[in-house]
Protein backbone atom coordinates (compact mmCIF):
# COMPACT_ATOMS: atom_id res chain seq x y z
CA UNK A 1 0.00 0.00 0.00
CA UNK A 2 2.71 2.40 0.57
CA UNK A 3 2.64 2.42 -3.46
CA UNK A 4 3.84 5.71 -5.17
CA UNK A 5 0.31 7.22 -5.52
CA UNK A 6 0.07 6.83 -1.71
CA UNK A 7 0.49 10.68 -0.86
CA UNK A 8 -2.22 11.62 -3.69
CA UNK A 9 -4.58 8.97 -2.09
CA UNK A 10 -4.19 11.05 1.28
CA UNK A 11 -5.01 14.21 -0.78
CA UNK A 12 -7.51 12.75 -2.72
CA UNK A 13 -10.89 13.31 -0.38
CA UNK A 14 -9.97 17.03 0.37
CA UNK A 15 -9.01 17.68 -3.03
CA UNK A 16 -12.55 16.57 -4.10
CA UNK A 17 -14.07 18.06 -1.29
CA UNK A 18 -12.81 21.70 -1.99
CA UNK A 19 -13.13 21.35 -6.00
CA UNK A 20 -16.55 20.39 -6.20
CA UNK A 21 -17.72 23.07 -3.27
CA UNK A 22 -15.26 25.70 -4.40
CA UNK A 23 -13.85 25.35 -8.10
CA UNK A 24 -17.04 23.29 -9.54
CA UNK A 25 -19.20 26.45 -8.64
CA UNK A 26 -16.41 29.23 -9.87
CA UNK A 27 -16.61 27.66 -12.95
CA UNK A 28 -20.19 27.65 -13.27
CA UNK A 29 -20.96 31.03 -11.97
CA UNK A 30 -18.22 32.29 -14.83
CA UNK A 31 -20.74 30.63 -17.11
CA UNK A 32 -24.04 32.17 -15.55
CA UNK A 33 -22.19 35.66 -15.94
CA UNK A 34 -21.82 35.69 -19.52
CA UNK A 35 -26.08 35.08 -19.82
CA UNK A 36 -28.41 37.13 -19.37
CA UNK A 37 -30.23 35.54 -16.45
CA UNK A 38 -33.28 36.70 -14.32
CA UNK A 39 -34.35 34.05 -11.94
CA UNK A 40 -38.16 36.01 -12.08
CA UNK A 41 -38.94 35.47 -15.16
CA UNK A 42 -37.44 31.80 -16.11
CA UNK A 43 -35.72 29.38 -13.84
CA UNK A 44 -33.61 28.15 -16.96
CA UNK A 45 -30.35 29.72 -17.91
CA UNK A 46 -31.30 32.87 -20.15
CA UNK A 47 -29.52 34.01 -23.27
CA UNK A 48 -25.73 34.20 -23.97
CA UNK A 49 -25.02 37.60 -24.24
CA UNK A 50 -20.98 36.69 -23.77
CA UNK A 51 -19.69 40.03 -21.75
CA UNK A 52 -22.65 42.03 -21.85
CA UNK A 53 -23.11 41.57 -18.10
CA UNK A 54 -19.60 43.21 -17.54
CA UNK A 55 -19.87 45.69 -20.06
CA UNK A 56 -22.93 46.82 -17.98
CA UNK A 57 -21.29 47.54 -14.96
CA UNK A 58 -18.95 50.15 -16.64
CA UNK A 59 -21.47 52.10 -17.54
CA UNK A 60 -23.62 51.65 -13.75
CA UNK A 61 -23.29 54.12 -11.38
CA UNK A 62 -24.29 52.29 -8.63
CA UNK A 63 -21.66 49.88 -9.15
CA UNK A 64 -18.64 52.37 -9.29
CA UNK A 65 -20.47 53.91 -6.04
CA UNK A 66 -19.92 50.01 -4.64
CA UNK A 67 -16.55 49.96 -5.79
CA UNK A 68 -15.44 53.15 -4.17
CA UNK A 69 -17.35 52.35 -1.23
CA UNK A 70 -15.63 49.25 -1.30
CA UNK A 71 -12.31 50.61 -1.32
CA UNK A 72 -12.75 53.43 1.07
CA UNK A 73 -13.95 50.47 4.10
CA UNK A 74 -11.24 48.18 2.64
CA UNK A 75 -8.20 50.63 2.83
CA UNK A 76 -9.41 52.27 5.90
CA UNK A 77 -10.11 48.90 7.90
CA UNK A 78 -6.62 47.88 6.88
CA UNK A 79 -4.68 51.02 7.89
CA UNK A 80 -6.42 51.51 10.84
CA UNK A 81 -6.23 47.67 12.34
CA UNK A 82 -2.83 46.91 11.40
CA UNK A 83 -1.72 50.47 13.24
CA UNK A 84 -4.18 49.89 16.04
CA UNK A 85 -2.83 46.81 16.08
CA UNK A 86 1.15 47.47 16.57
CA UNK A 87 0.15 50.30 19.14
CA UNK A 88 -2.01 47.33 21.07
CA UNK A 89 0.47 44.67 21.01
CA UNK A 90 3.54 46.91 22.14
CA UNK A 91 0.86 48.45 24.97
CA UNK A 92 0.68 44.53 25.88
CA UNK A 93 3.61 42.42 25.51
CA UNK A 94 4.80 43.70 28.87
CA UNK A 95 5.48 41.02 31.55
CA UNK A 96 3.07 42.50 34.08
CA UNK A 97 0.43 39.91 35.56
CA UNK A 98 -2.88 42.41 34.49
CA UNK A 99 -1.65 42.59 30.93
CA UNK A 100 -1.04 38.89 31.07
CA UNK A 101 -4.75 38.04 31.59
CA UNK A 102 -6.24 41.07 29.31
CA UNK A 103 -4.12 38.67 26.67
CA UNK A 104 -5.77 36.28 27.72
CA UNK A 105 -9.06 37.27 26.72
CA UNK A 106 -8.41 39.36 24.21
CA UNK A 107 -9.04 37.23 21.49
CA UNK A 108 -12.98 36.98 22.94
CA UNK A 109 -14.43 40.06 20.34
CA UNK A 110 -12.87 37.78 17.66
CA UNK A 111 -14.79 34.71 18.49
CA UNK A 112 -18.01 35.95 18.85
CA UNK A 113 -20.32 36.53 15.58
CA UNK A 114 -19.97 39.37 13.10
CA UNK A 115 -23.87 38.84 12.37
CA UNK A 116 -24.20 39.88 16.32
CA UNK A 117 -21.82 42.19 16.48
CA UNK A 118 -23.70 44.80 13.82
CA UNK A 119 -26.70 44.37 15.78
CA UNK A 120 -25.28 45.24 19.20
CA UNK A 121 -23.39 48.13 17.36
CA UNK A 122 -26.65 49.12 16.21
CA UNK A 123 -27.65 49.08 19.79
CA UNK A 124 -24.71 50.83 20.88
CA UNK A 125 -24.92 53.57 18.29
CA UNK A 126 -28.31 54.20 19.07
CA UNK A 127 -28.93 58.24 19.49
CA UNK A 128 -31.36 57.98 22.42
CA UNK A 129 -30.08 54.99 24.20
CA UNK A 130 -26.78 53.69 22.82
CA UNK A 131 -24.24 53.41 25.54
CA UNK A 132 -21.08 54.74 22.53
CA UNK A 133 -23.48 57.14 21.12
CA UNK A 134 -23.70 59.02 24.58
CA UNK A 135 -20.79 58.33 26.08
CA UNK A 136 -19.20 60.31 22.73
CA UNK A 137 -22.00 62.77 23.13
CA UNK A 138 -20.87 63.69 26.46
CA UNK A 139 -17.12 63.84 25.91
CA UNK A 140 -17.72 66.06 23.37
CA UNK A 141 -20.93 67.94 23.49
CA UNK A 142 -20.80 68.78 19.47
CA UNK A 143 -21.45 65.39 18.65
CA UNK A 144 -24.22 64.61 21.06
CA UNK A 145 -27.10 64.49 18.45
CA UNK A 146 -25.41 63.29 15.59
CA UNK A 147 -27.77 60.17 14.03
CA UNK A 148 -24.57 57.68 13.90
CA UNK A 149 -26.03 55.79 11.35
CA UNK A 150 -28.09 58.16 9.52
CA UNK A 151 -24.95 59.99 7.34
CA UNK A 152 -23.50 58.50 5.17
CA UNK A 153 -19.82 59.47 6.30
CA UNK A 154 -20.73 58.37 10.28
CA UNK A 155 -22.44 55.50 8.94
CA UNK A 156 -19.06 54.46 7.31
CA UNK A 157 -17.36 55.54 10.15
CA UNK A 158 -19.14 53.40 12.31
CA UNK A 159 -18.96 50.47 9.63
CA UNK A 160 -14.98 50.70 9.90
CA UNK A 161 -15.16 50.81 13.43
CA UNK A 162 -17.29 47.65 13.37
CA UNK A 163 -14.78 45.95 11.06
CA UNK A 164 -11.48 47.21 13.19
CA UNK A 165 -13.28 46.04 16.37
CA UNK A 166 -13.77 42.32 14.87
CA UNK A 167 -10.32 42.01 13.67
CA UNK A 168 -8.11 44.19 16.17
CA UNK A 169 -7.74 41.40 18.79
CA UNK A 170 -6.57 38.57 16.24
CA UNK A 171 -4.24 40.98 14.26
CA UNK A 172 -2.97 42.62 18.30
CA UNK A 173 -2.14 38.90 18.98
CA UNK A 174 -0.24 38.16 16.07
CA UNK A 175 1.90 41.21 16.79
CA UNK A 176 2.10 40.13 20.39
CA UNK A 177 3.32 36.60 19.80
CA UNK A 178 5.46 38.55 17.27
CA UNK A 179 7.30 41.12 20.00
CA UNK A 180 7.35 38.62 22.84
CA UNK A 181 9.37 36.42 20.44
CA UNK A 182 11.96 39.09 19.52
CA UNK A 183 15.30 38.91 21.67
CA UNK A 184 15.42 41.04 23.84
CA UNK A 185 18.80 42.40 23.88
CA UNK A 186 18.16 44.21 20.39
CA UNK A 187 16.22 46.80 22.63
CA UNK A 188 18.41 46.74 25.64
CA UNK A 189 21.36 47.72 23.10
CA UNK A 190 18.94 50.28 21.88
CA UNK A 191 18.63 51.56 25.06
CA UNK A 192 22.33 51.62 26.03
CA UNK A 193 22.98 53.72 22.97
CA UNK A 194 20.44 56.05 24.06
CA UNK A 195 17.49 55.76 21.39
CA UNK A 196 14.61 57.58 22.71
CA UNK A 197 11.04 55.35 21.98
CA UNK A 198 9.96 56.89 18.90
CA UNK A 199 13.23 55.73 17.29
CA UNK A 200 12.76 51.89 18.71
CA UNK A 201 9.82 52.40 17.63
CA UNK A 202 10.36 53.17 13.65
CA UNK A 203 13.97 51.73 13.59
CA UNK A 204 13.87 48.31 15.47
CA UNK A 205 10.22 47.18 16.23
CA UNK A 206 8.39 48.13 13.09
CA UNK A 207 11.37 46.63 10.83
CA UNK A 208 11.48 43.28 12.94
CA UNK A 209 7.47 42.72 12.78
CA UNK A 210 7.99 43.52 9.46
CA UNK A 211 6.97 39.82 7.87
CA UNK A 212 3.97 39.48 10.28
CA UNK A 213 2.98 42.94 9.50
CA UNK A 214 2.74 41.86 5.83
CA UNK A 215 1.23 38.61 6.67
CA UNK A 216 -1.41 40.57 8.65
CA UNK A 217 -1.94 43.05 5.85
CA UNK A 218 -2.91 40.20 3.54
CA UNK A 219 -5.33 38.85 5.67
CA UNK A 220 -6.83 41.44 6.85
CA UNK A 221 -7.38 42.71 3.00
CA UNK A 222 -8.61 39.96 2.03
CA UNK A 223 -11.15 39.75 5.24
CA UNK A 224 -12.05 43.28 4.95
CA UNK A 225 -13.37 42.63 1.14
CA UNK A 226 -15.57 39.55 1.74
CA UNK A 227 -16.61 41.27 4.98
CA UNK A 228 -20.71 40.86 4.88
CA UNK A 229 -22.83 39.89 8.01
CA UNK A 230 -22.04 43.39 10.13
CA UNK A 231 -22.74 45.56 6.99
CA UNK A 232 -26.12 43.83 6.57
CA UNK A 233 -27.02 43.78 10.36
CA UNK A 234 -25.83 47.59 10.69
CA UNK A 235 -26.38 49.14 7.80
CA UNK A 236 -28.11 47.06 5.45
CA UNK A 237 -25.69 49.37 2.90
CA UNK A 238 -27.42 52.64 3.96
CA UNK A 239 -28.39 55.42 4.64
CA UNK A 240 -29.04 55.10 0.83
CA UNK A 241 -26.43 53.31 -0.93
CA UNK A 242 -23.65 54.72 0.96
CA UNK A 243 -22.43 51.67 2.33
CA UNK A 244 -23.28 49.34 0.00
CA UNK A 245 -20.08 47.50 -0.29
CA UNK A 246 -19.35 45.01 -3.62
CA UNK A 247 -20.12 41.89 -1.74
CA UNK A 248 -23.09 43.32 -0.43
CA UNK A 249 -24.42 45.23 -3.98
CA UNK A 250 -23.74 41.17 -5.28
CA UNK A 251 -26.14 40.14 -2.13
CA UNK A 252 -28.99 42.20 -3.51
CA UNK A 253 -28.42 41.96 -7.41
CA UNK A 254 -28.80 38.64 -7.28
CA UNK A 255 -31.14 37.46 -4.14
CA UNK A 256 -33.02 40.75 -3.90
CA UNK A 257 -33.66 41.74 -7.72
CA UNK A 258 -32.84 38.31 -8.47
CA UNK A 259 -30.39 39.36 -11.62
CA UNK A 260 -28.24 36.50 -11.56
CA UNK A 261 -26.19 37.02 -14.93
CA UNK A 262 -25.24 40.51 -13.66
CA UNK A 263 -24.70 39.30 -10.16
CA UNK A 264 -22.28 36.56 -11.19
CA UNK A 265 -20.51 39.22 -13.44
CA UNK A 266 -19.78 41.38 -10.52
CA UNK A 267 -19.01 39.04 -8.30
CA UNK A 268 -16.08 38.26 -10.57
CA UNK A 269 -14.85 41.87 -11.14
CA UNK A 270 -15.16 41.35 -7.22
CA UNK A 271 -12.88 38.59 -7.36
CA UNK A 272 -10.00 39.95 -9.80
CA UNK A 273 -10.45 43.25 -7.78
CA UNK A 274 -9.07 40.23 -4.47
CA UNK A 275 -6.58 38.89 -6.58
CA UNK A 276 -5.06 41.53 -7.74
CA UNK A 277 -4.49 43.05 -4.14
CA UNK A 278 -3.30 39.52 -3.20
CA UNK A 279 -0.85 39.48 -5.50
CA UNK A 280 0.66 42.94 -5.03
CA UNK A 281 1.40 41.80 -2.11
CA UNK A 282 2.69 38.06 -2.44
CA UNK A 283 5.05 40.76 -5.41
CA UNK A 284 6.55 42.23 -1.51
CA UNK A 285 6.40 38.58 0.16
CA UNK A 286 8.43 37.25 -2.71
CA UNK A 287 10.70 39.90 -2.86
CA UNK A 288 11.29 39.89 0.44
CA UNK A 289 12.32 36.58 0.88
CA UNK A 290 9.77 35.05 3.34
CA UNK A 291 8.08 32.76 1.12
CA UNK A 292 9.19 29.18 1.48
CA UNK B 1 27.03 73.24 37.95
CA UNK B 2 27.36 70.24 36.51
CA UNK B 3 24.98 68.54 39.97
CA UNK B 4 22.61 70.92 38.96
CA UNK B 5 21.81 69.99 35.53
CA UNK B 6 22.57 66.91 36.61
CA UNK B 7 19.59 66.73 38.82
CA UNK B 8 17.15 68.49 36.61
CA UNK B 9 17.97 66.00 33.58
CA UNK B 10 17.01 63.29 35.89
CA UNK B 11 14.58 64.69 37.19
CA UNK B 12 12.86 65.19 33.66
CA UNK B 13 13.83 61.75 33.25
CA UNK B 14 11.95 60.99 36.24
CA UNK B 15 8.71 62.90 35.00
CA UNK B 16 8.82 61.37 31.82
CA UNK B 17 8.80 57.91 32.83
CA UNK B 18 5.67 58.81 35.12
CA UNK B 19 3.70 60.46 31.94
CA UNK B 20 4.50 57.46 29.67
CA UNK B 21 3.35 55.14 32.30
CA UNK B 22 0.23 57.27 32.60
CA UNK B 23 -0.32 57.05 29.13
CA UNK B 24 0.49 53.57 28.80
CA UNK B 25 -2.28 53.05 31.85
CA UNK B 26 -4.91 55.39 29.75
CA UNK B 27 -3.85 53.94 26.24
CA UNK B 28 -4.29 50.14 28.03
CA UNK B 29 -7.89 51.29 29.74
CA UNK B 30 -9.20 52.69 26.58
CA UNK B 31 -8.36 49.45 24.54
CA UNK B 32 -10.26 47.26 27.43
CA UNK B 33 -13.56 50.20 26.94
CA UNK B 34 -13.24 49.59 23.61
CA UNK B 35 -13.35 45.67 22.88
CA UNK B 36 -15.05 45.05 26.36
CA UNK B 37 -17.92 47.62 26.77
CA UNK B 38 -20.00 46.57 24.23
CA UNK B 39 -19.84 43.02 25.35
CA UNK B 40 -20.57 44.05 29.14
CA UNK B 41 -23.43 46.41 27.98
CA UNK B 42 -24.99 43.21 26.17
CA UNK B 43 -24.87 41.04 28.53
CA UNK B 44 -26.21 43.10 31.41
CA UNK B 45 -29.33 44.41 28.93
CA UNK B 46 -29.55 40.24 28.54
CA UNK B 47 -30.93 40.44 32.31
CA UNK B 48 -32.62 43.53 32.44
CA UNK B 49 -36.61 43.81 32.72
CA UNK B 50 -38.30 45.29 29.51
CA UNK B 51 -38.94 49.12 30.71
CA UNK B 52 -35.25 49.46 31.44
CA UNK B 53 -33.69 48.53 28.04
CA UNK B 54 -34.16 51.81 26.71
CA UNK B 55 -32.65 53.45 29.72
CA UNK B 56 -28.76 53.73 30.46
CA UNK B 57 -29.24 52.49 33.65
CA UNK B 58 -26.80 50.03 35.54
CA UNK B 59 -28.70 49.07 38.38
CA UNK B 60 -31.55 47.54 38.14
CA UNK B 61 -33.48 43.98 39.30
CA UNK B 62 -31.99 41.28 36.70
CA UNK B 63 -34.47 39.09 35.95
CA UNK B 64 -34.05 35.79 33.71
CA UNK B 65 -37.59 36.84 31.87
CA UNK B 66 -35.42 37.19 28.60
CA UNK B 67 -33.91 34.10 28.26
CA UNK B 68 -37.55 32.58 29.18
CA UNK B 69 -39.13 34.42 26.49
CA UNK B 70 -36.25 33.47 23.76
CA UNK B 71 -37.24 29.60 24.39
CA UNK B 72 -40.70 29.84 24.95
CA UNK B 73 -43.22 29.11 22.29
CA UNK B 74 -42.84 32.46 20.53
CA UNK B 75 -39.44 32.33 19.58
CA UNK B 76 -38.60 28.48 20.03
CA UNK B 77 -34.90 29.49 19.70
CA UNK B 78 -34.19 25.81 20.84
CA UNK B 79 -34.96 25.32 17.35
CA UNK B 80 -32.20 27.15 15.63
CA UNK B 81 -29.87 26.20 18.45
CA UNK B 82 -30.22 22.53 17.19
CA UNK B 83 -29.69 23.51 13.37
CA UNK B 84 -27.06 25.16 14.24
CA UNK B 85 -25.24 22.40 16.20
CA UNK B 86 -26.21 19.75 13.70
CA UNK B 87 -24.23 21.74 10.95
CA UNK B 88 -21.56 22.73 12.73
CA UNK B 89 -21.23 18.64 14.06
CA UNK B 90 -21.39 17.35 10.58
CA UNK B 91 -18.92 19.69 9.14
CA UNK B 92 -16.42 18.95 11.48
CA UNK B 93 -17.02 15.19 11.28
CA UNK B 94 -15.62 15.65 7.63
CA UNK B 95 -14.11 18.14 7.43
CA UNK B 96 -11.27 17.71 10.24
CA UNK B 97 -10.68 13.81 9.59
CA UNK B 98 -10.15 15.01 5.42
CA UNK B 99 -7.80 17.82 6.45
CA UNK B 100 -5.49 15.92 8.71
CA UNK B 101 -4.83 13.41 6.04
CA UNK B 102 -4.09 15.97 3.19
CA UNK B 103 -2.26 18.32 5.51
CA UNK B 104 0.22 15.11 6.52
CA UNK B 105 0.54 14.28 3.02
CA UNK B 106 1.64 17.57 1.81
CA UNK B 107 3.86 17.75 4.61
CA UNK B 108 5.93 14.61 4.38
CA UNK B 109 5.67 13.71 0.78
CA UNK B 110 7.92 15.63 -1.81
CA UNK B 111 4.97 16.59 -4.90
CA UNK B 112 5.65 18.04 -8.00
CA UNK B 113 4.36 22.08 -7.34
CA UNK B 114 3.49 21.50 -3.40
CA UNK B 115 4.41 25.48 -2.77
CA UNK B 116 1.89 26.25 -5.88
CA UNK B 117 -0.99 24.01 -4.53
CA UNK B 118 -0.58 25.28 -0.52
CA UNK B 119 -0.86 28.63 -2.52
CA UNK B 120 -4.07 27.59 -4.56
CA UNK B 121 -5.50 26.01 -1.36
CA UNK B 122 -5.44 29.51 0.57
CA UNK B 123 -5.87 30.95 -2.88
CA UNK B 124 -9.99 29.58 -2.68
CA UNK B 125 -10.22 31.57 0.28
CA UNK B 126 -9.34 35.09 -1.54
CA UNK B 127 -12.82 34.56 -3.65
CA UNK B 128 -15.16 36.22 -2.21
CA UNK B 129 -17.91 33.45 -1.37
CA UNK B 130 -20.96 35.39 -2.76
CA UNK B 131 -19.78 34.24 -6.23
CA UNK B 132 -19.97 30.34 -5.35
CA UNK B 133 -23.72 30.86 -3.14
CA UNK B 134 -25.50 32.10 -6.85
CA UNK B 135 -24.65 28.51 -9.02
CA UNK B 136 -25.10 26.87 -5.43
CA UNK B 137 -28.89 28.22 -4.95
CA UNK B 138 -29.73 26.85 -8.02
CA UNK B 139 -27.94 23.82 -7.91
CA UNK B 140 -29.70 23.40 -4.13
CA UNK B 141 -32.64 24.35 -5.90
CA UNK B 142 -33.02 21.88 -9.13
CA UNK B 143 -32.25 19.27 -6.23
CA UNK B 144 -34.64 20.19 -3.87
CA UNK B 145 -32.37 20.89 -0.62
CA UNK B 146 -33.11 24.40 -0.19
CA UNK B 147 -33.19 25.00 3.36
CA UNK B 148 -31.98 21.94 4.36
CA UNK B 149 -29.03 21.60 6.92
CA UNK B 150 -27.35 19.39 4.04
CA UNK B 151 -27.34 22.42 1.88
CA UNK B 152 -25.48 24.04 4.62
CA UNK B 153 -22.75 21.73 5.59
CA UNK B 154 -21.85 20.86 2.01
CA UNK B 155 -21.11 24.61 1.23
CA UNK B 156 -19.54 24.72 4.60
CA UNK B 157 -16.75 22.05 3.99
CA UNK B 158 -15.65 24.06 1.12
CA UNK B 159 -15.34 27.17 3.30
CA UNK B 160 -13.40 25.22 5.91
CA UNK B 161 -11.30 22.57 4.66
CA UNK B 162 -8.36 24.99 3.38
CA UNK B 163 -8.06 26.78 6.56
CA UNK B 164 -7.70 23.64 8.39
CA UNK B 165 -5.33 21.89 6.24
CA UNK B 166 -2.96 25.31 6.28
CA UNK B 167 -3.41 25.24 10.02
CA UNK B 168 -2.60 21.80 10.38
CA UNK B 169 0.37 21.25 7.94
CA UNK B 170 1.84 24.11 9.73
CA UNK B 171 1.77 21.83 13.36
CA UNK B 172 2.88 18.72 11.67
CA UNK B 173 5.55 20.23 9.77
CA UNK B 174 7.06 20.56 13.55
CA UNK B 175 6.61 17.36 14.33
CA UNK B 176 10.45 15.40 13.76
CA UNK B 177 9.82 13.27 11.09
CA UNK B 178 12.19 10.06 12.46
CA UNK B 179 9.92 8.78 15.16
CA UNK B 180 7.66 8.21 12.18
CA UNK B 181 10.45 6.45 10.93
CA UNK B 182 11.36 4.22 13.36
CA UNK B 183 7.49 3.46 13.53
CA UNK B 184 7.88 2.31 10.19
CA UNK B 185 10.77 0.38 10.85
CA UNK B 186 9.22 -1.74 13.52
CA UNK B 187 6.99 -2.57 10.70
CA UNK B 188 3.99 -0.63 11.38
CA UNK B 189 2.47 0.90 7.94
CA UNK B 190 1.60 4.29 7.33
CA UNK B 191 -2.10 4.63 8.91
CA UNK B 192 -0.91 3.08 12.01
CA UNK B 193 2.15 5.25 12.34
CA UNK B 194 -0.58 8.11 11.56
CA UNK B 195 -2.93 6.95 14.21
CA UNK B 196 -0.70 5.70 16.72
CA UNK B 197 2.02 8.50 16.25
CA UNK B 198 1.34 11.34 14.32
CA UNK B 199 -2.22 11.99 15.82
CA UNK B 200 -1.03 12.66 19.54
CA UNK B 201 1.83 14.56 18.70
CA UNK B 202 -0.13 16.58 16.35
CA UNK B 203 -3.60 17.18 18.95
CA UNK B 204 -3.31 20.74 20.20
CA UNK B 205 -2.79 21.77 16.21
CA UNK B 206 -5.81 19.29 15.47
CA UNK B 207 -7.87 20.58 18.38
CA UNK B 208 -6.87 24.44 17.02
CA UNK B 209 -8.07 23.86 13.70
CA UNK B 210 -10.99 22.33 14.92
CA UNK B 211 -12.18 25.47 17.09
CA UNK B 212 -11.68 27.27 14.10
CA UNK B 213 -13.24 25.91 11.89
CA UNK B 214 -15.93 25.41 14.77
CA UNK B 215 -16.37 28.96 14.87
CA UNK B 216 -16.11 30.09 11.35
CA UNK B 217 -19.35 27.20 10.77
CA UNK B 218 -21.31 28.37 14.05
CA UNK B 219 -20.79 32.24 12.96
CA UNK B 220 -21.58 31.51 9.52
CA UNK B 221 -23.92 34.39 7.99
CA UNK B 222 -24.15 34.75 4.22
CA UNK B 223 -24.50 31.22 3.17
CA UNK B 224 -27.41 30.68 6.26
CA UNK B 225 -29.10 33.98 5.04
CA UNK B 226 -29.43 32.74 1.44
CA UNK B 227 -30.10 29.26 1.36
CA UNK B 228 -32.09 28.67 4.23
CA UNK B 229 -35.72 30.47 5.12
CA UNK B 230 -37.73 28.56 7.64
CA UNK B 231 -36.80 25.04 8.32
CA UNK B 232 -33.22 24.90 8.21
CA UNK B 233 -32.40 28.55 9.76
CA UNK B 234 -29.39 28.87 12.41
CA UNK B 235 -28.63 31.05 14.91
CA UNK B 236 -27.29 34.23 13.25
CA UNK B 237 -29.95 34.45 10.78
CA UNK B 238 -32.44 34.14 13.61
CA UNK B 239 -31.52 37.07 15.47
CA UNK B 240 -32.92 39.01 12.75
CA UNK B 241 -36.01 37.74 13.87
CA UNK B 242 -35.97 40.35 17.20
CA UNK B 243 -35.80 43.01 14.68
CA UNK B 244 -39.86 43.93 14.10
CA UNK B 245 -41.89 46.55 12.82
CA UNK B 246 -41.32 49.31 15.56
CA UNK B 247 -37.90 48.57 16.73
CA UNK B 248 -35.17 46.11 17.76
CA UNK B 249 -36.28 44.19 21.41
CA UNK B 250 -32.86 44.54 22.63
CA UNK B 251 -33.53 42.52 25.79
CA UNK B 252 -34.40 39.58 24.06
CA UNK B 253 -32.21 39.59 21.29
CA UNK B 254 -29.17 39.93 23.87
CA UNK B 255 -29.87 37.04 25.82
CA UNK B 256 -30.19 35.23 22.28
CA UNK B 257 -27.19 36.24 21.45
CA UNK B 258 -25.37 35.24 24.74
CA UNK B 259 -26.55 32.17 24.58
CA UNK B 260 -25.64 31.78 20.91
CA UNK B 261 -21.71 33.22 21.27
CA UNK B 262 -20.97 30.97 24.82
CA UNK B 263 -19.17 27.84 23.05
CA UNK B 264 -17.27 29.62 20.54
CA UNK B 265 -16.07 31.99 23.71
CA UNK B 266 -15.25 29.28 25.62
CA UNK B 267 -13.37 27.01 23.01
CA UNK B 268 -11.17 30.08 21.24
CA UNK B 269 -10.40 30.56 25.27
CA UNK B 270 -8.81 27.03 25.21
CA UNK B 271 -6.93 27.09 22.03
CA UNK B 272 -6.23 30.97 21.76
CA UNK B 273 -2.70 30.71 21.93
CA UNK B 274 -1.69 27.74 19.36
CA UNK B 275 -4.36 29.47 17.05
CA UNK B 276 -2.29 32.74 16.38
CA UNK B 277 1.13 30.76 16.18
CA UNK B 278 -0.59 28.77 13.75
CA UNK B 279 -2.11 31.42 11.77
CA UNK B 280 0.87 33.18 11.33
CA UNK B 281 3.61 30.42 10.80
CA UNK B 282 1.33 28.21 8.77
CA UNK B 283 1.27 29.15 5.53
CA UNK B 284 5.14 29.99 5.64
CA UNK B 285 6.79 26.53 6.75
Amino acid sequence: MEGKYFKYLLLAPALIIVGVTTLLPLIRSFWISLHDWNLTQSVELGEFVALDNYVQAFSDAVFWNSVQVTLIFTLSTVVITISAGIAVAILLSKDKLHLSYLRAVLIIPFALSPALVGYSWRFMLNPDYGLFANIIGFLIPPLADVVWLGHPTTAMAALVSVAVWIWLPFMSLMFISGLMGMPKEVFEAAKIDGANAVQTLFRITIPMLQPIILIASILMTMFAIKQFDPIVTLTSGGPGNSTEVLNFMIYNTSFRYFDMGYGAALGYILAIMTVGFVLLYMRKLVKGGEWN
Amino acid sequence: MDDVNRDKSSNRRAVMKVASAVFENIGVLLIVIFLFLPIFWMFLTAFKPANEVYTLSVFFEPTLDNFRQVFGTNYNFGRFYANSTIVVVVTLAIAIPVSVLAAYSISRFNMPGKQLFMFAILATQFIPLIVNVIPFFMIFRNWGILDTTLALIIVNLGATIPYAIWLIKGFIDNIPIGIEEAGLMDGANRFEVIWHILLPMARPGIITATVFCFVITWNEYMFALILTNQDAVTLPVALSYFVGQDGVIWNEMAAAGMIYVIPTIVFMLIVRKQFVLGMSSGGLK
